[in-house]
């Protein structure tokens, strides 16, 4: 029996990019999960439990330097969370704490080598998803950041701030999958 | 160490079964090039059929990038193991670094044709290349971020310069 909600989730989120059968095997392992504001889902440091791909909602990546929390971008319907952590285990770059109420489908992070050895066409199709975010990510980020060296550019000025915003919600994926 | 071997040897794939490794030669050609060879030029488009992944098994391979806001060129070197051409082949964005023979070099390659190959025919080896795949681009991913973040935080982005690692 497929689980017509998440089905119709992840075929609305990423459909585009897996068949059918790929779409129906996937939402058999995700869950859909919902929260209020001020829930952390990642924090900074720590190894994620969980791949989250934002179906509803905002929610604030940041980072807390020295006790004082710096919101690098919003994100939103489309977006990932913990997909760092999800293909490579490791600390998180940055927390992820929701800034309204949200809702997300949520798959366990050790499920990735199991997805491989179960149904490595589903596995494939959604690493390939996977890989043009994290490509694309690195290649407009990794642009921007090019373009600022120039040392007296204070980021927390209102002048440049503009330009870390854009280049924070590139980083972090804010345009959705 | 013959061709195969420098392959199928290669700790990138240690965590393979044995049959699927043994797959590998099936997709990947593997040749020798001399030393000033460039195999990609930065800024070019590649070819949707022509792009693909390079893979250094002997010798060394320099990438050259010139920041986009000008400046001078940040290379870095490239040894048996290490990848490029990774980020052309999924987004056919423009080539982000020129790619030079520094040595004599033997590399292995896979186009997209072979990939395609690959994912109908031995599905289970491309997850578990794409996988592999997946891990690079993560941690080029994570240093950049973590550049970006100490630089934003402390106020510092004059340690941006050269921060970007072509992959």
């Amino acid at each position: 029996m497929v689980k017509t909600e998440e089905y119709a989730l992840v075929q609305g989120l990423v459909g585009t990019a897996l068949d059918r059968a790929d779409v129906e095997y996937l939402a058999e392992r995700v869950e859909r999960v919902e929260g209020g504001p001020g829930q952390t889902l990642v924090r900074r440091g720590d190894h994620g439990d969980a791949l989250y791909l934002v179906v509803s909602g905002e929610l604030a990546v940041h980072v807390d330097v020295d006790g004082e929390r710096h919101d690098l971008a919003t994100i939103g319907p489309g977006s990932w969370v913990g997909e760092l952590h999800f293909i490579d285990p490791g600390p998180a770059t940055a927390s992820v704490t929701s800034a309204s109420d949200f809702v997300a489908l949520r798959m366990a992070s050790g499920e990735l080598p199991r997805l491989i050895e179960d149904n490595p066409h589903a596995a494939s199709s959604l690493l390939r998803v996977l890989i043009r975010e994290v490509a694309q990510r690195l290649v407009s980020a990794g642009s921007d950041a090019d373009e600022q060296r120039n040392p007296s550019d204070d980021p927390h000025t209102d002048a440049a701030r503009g330009w870390w915003d854009g280049m924070f919600g590139r980083l972090f994926g804010a345009g959705g999958a | 160490m013959d061709k195969r071997g420098m392959l199928i040897g290669l700790p990138l794939f240690a965590g393979f079964p044995a049959a699927e490794r043994e797959l590998l030669e099936d997709v990947f050609v593997v040749v020798r090039k001399r030393r000033g060879t460039v195999f990609m030029k930065q800024g070019e488009r590649a070819q949707s059929a022509r792009a693909g992944i390079f893979l250094v098994l002997d010798g060394e391979v320099t990438v050259s990038r010139v920041p986009v806001g000008g400046g001078s060129a940040v290379e870095h070197a490239l040894g048996r193991g290490e990848l490029f051409g990774v980020v052309a082949l999924v987004t056919d964005h423009p080539r982000s670094a020129t790619c030079t023979a520094a040595t004599d070099v033997t590399v292995a390659y896979i186009d997209r044709p072979a990939c395609q190959y690959m994912h109908s025919r031995h599905t289970r080896l491309a997850a578990r290349f794409e996988h592999m795949l997946a891990r690079q681009l993560v941690k080029d991913l994570r240093l950049l971020t973590e550049t970006l973040v100490g630089a934003f935080a402390h106020s510092d982005p004059g340690s941006l310069s050269g921060a970007v690692r072509a992959t």
